[in-house]
């Protein structure tokens, strides 16, 4: 218990910030906007979705980097099992998202710069795992999928960031401005959705460490 | 690079007898960027799908970076020739009324050239890969859309008549992607071909 506490202190920081986001994030009063009403609550779950999937991402990236710099196997199997959780939570976030619009935009796909953006870079990950079964020379195949991955992650940025805030977009915060002030987000709903967002991004990464653990004991399996 | 000519000359010649009747020029605008996209996708298989006996050599003789920009000079010039012919048949072929102008054309090429910049450094993957150029339309498509998007609503905007100054935010954001794309295929290529 204690070794648990002090070494793995933020799964324990994981399970109160879930409890806490499901709990308060159903209980606690919420604005009463126009169109949005209760489903506000979504908030809760979507957003956090693309903070958790940008995150893996970008540690997928760095693990590929280091891939490069140092030739070491196990890297390559951290940047592949964290985009696997990366595609998992973009996969979640594009349900979610088209749940939402369904009962906010009136159809779940409305032709949105940022769905299609999300929708292309889920794309593009797709396509570094096609790249990564079409290699059979396992340092080939940790070599090029990872200058695959560090490629795509630098054209996914302009994909999410830059593309959608040139054309008008449903969601809030674009055309011109970011941020989610729009959401007229008041401190009740602050005080649920920060935490959701780290405990969403912070359970991503456990996930993947567990992904990483059982490729490790599989690859000690294959060797002996 | 007559082959690819050849495709494209006749891809724009068929359309153009298919769709005479219903098509409009914003029609035409998406479909001159399919072309172009399918076209690059053909060219760039031959510019390292055709090394496979070569790497050898040029891995004893040269640099990565300066293979990388031989390669990266002759795709160009491949996009080059290949815009070119599209704008003249779109002229000849089209009711444009002068809206093709200098600035259509630096829209063109600065789109076409960022494709083959892409597709070039995907063509590097995909020969290494078992499954050689079959592989290239799969990791090209999605890392070519920011490029294509910037591109098609650019000349749309052209094609309607608008002034240069309409583009001119969209067009900076266009040559700066292409600028990443240069500086990222060139910190990364040398990983891709040592062995």
């Amino acid at each position: 218990m204690t070794f648990l506490l002090k070494h793995s202190w933020w799964k324990w920081l994981t399970a109160g910030l879930m409890t806490f986001t499901v709990v308060f994030g159903l209980l606690t009063g919420v604005p009463r906007l126009p169109i949005l009403n209760e489903s506000i609550r979504n908030l809760y779950f979507h957003v956090p979705m693309w903070f958790g999937m940008i995150f893996l991402f970008l540690a997928s990236a760095i693990q590929a980097i280091k891939y490069l710099k140092n030739k070491d196997e196990e890297h390559d199997l951290m940047s592949k099992e964290l985009g696997v959780i990366g595609i998992l939570y973009g996969v979640l976030g594009l349900f979610t998202g088209m749940i939402w619009a369904k009962f906010t935009w009136g159809e779940p796909w409305s032709n949105d710069p940022k769905q299609n953006a999300s929708a292309i870079a889920l794309l593009l990950y797709f396509a570094y795992f096609l790249l990564r079964g079409s290699v059979k020379d396992e340092q080939q195949r940790a070599r090029l999928s990872a200058v695959y991955n560090i490629f795509s992650f630098i054209m996914m940025i302009p994909l999410l960031f830059i593309l959608p805030r040139l054309t008008d977009s449903l969601h809030p915060g674009n055309g011109g401005n970011p941020g989610f002030n729009a959401y007229d987000l008041d401190n009740r709903m602050r005080l649920v959705f920060y935490p959701a967002v780290i405990g969403w991004t912070l359970l991503g990464f456990w996930i993947s460490t567990i992904r990483i653990r059982i490729a490790k004991l599989k690859l000690k399996i294959d060797e002996t | 690079m007559l082959g690819i000519a050849l495709y494209v000359l006749s891809t724009i010649y068929i359309s153009y007898l298919s769709f005479q009747e219903f098509i409009t020029l914003t029609t035409w605008n998406g479909l001159i960027w399919l072309i172009i996209l399918l076209a690059t996708v053909i060219s760039s298989s031959k510019s390292f799908g055709q090394e496979e006996n070569r790497s050898n050599y040029y891995y004893y003789l040269v640099n990565p970076s300066s293979l990388l920009l031989s390669k990266v000079i002759s795709q160009l010039i491949v996009q080059l020739v290949l815009s070119l012919i599209i704008l003249i048949l779109l002229t000849i072929l089209l009711p444009i009324n002068g809206n093709i102008g200098l600035s259509f054309m630096l829209n063109l090429f600065a789109g076409s050239m960022g494709l083959g910049l892409i597709f070039t450094l995907v063509s590097v993957l995909s020969s290494k890969s078992e499954s050689k150029g079959s592989l290239i339309p799969v990791l090209g498509f999605p890392l070519s859309i920011p490029v294509l998007i910037l591109a098609i609503s650019n000349s749309k905007l052209l094609l309607n008549g608008s002034p240069f100054a309409d583009i001119q935010g969209n067009f900076a954001t266009l040559l700066s992607i292409i600028a990443i794309i240069i500086a990222s295929s060139f910190l990364l290529f040398p990983y891709t071909w040592k062995n």
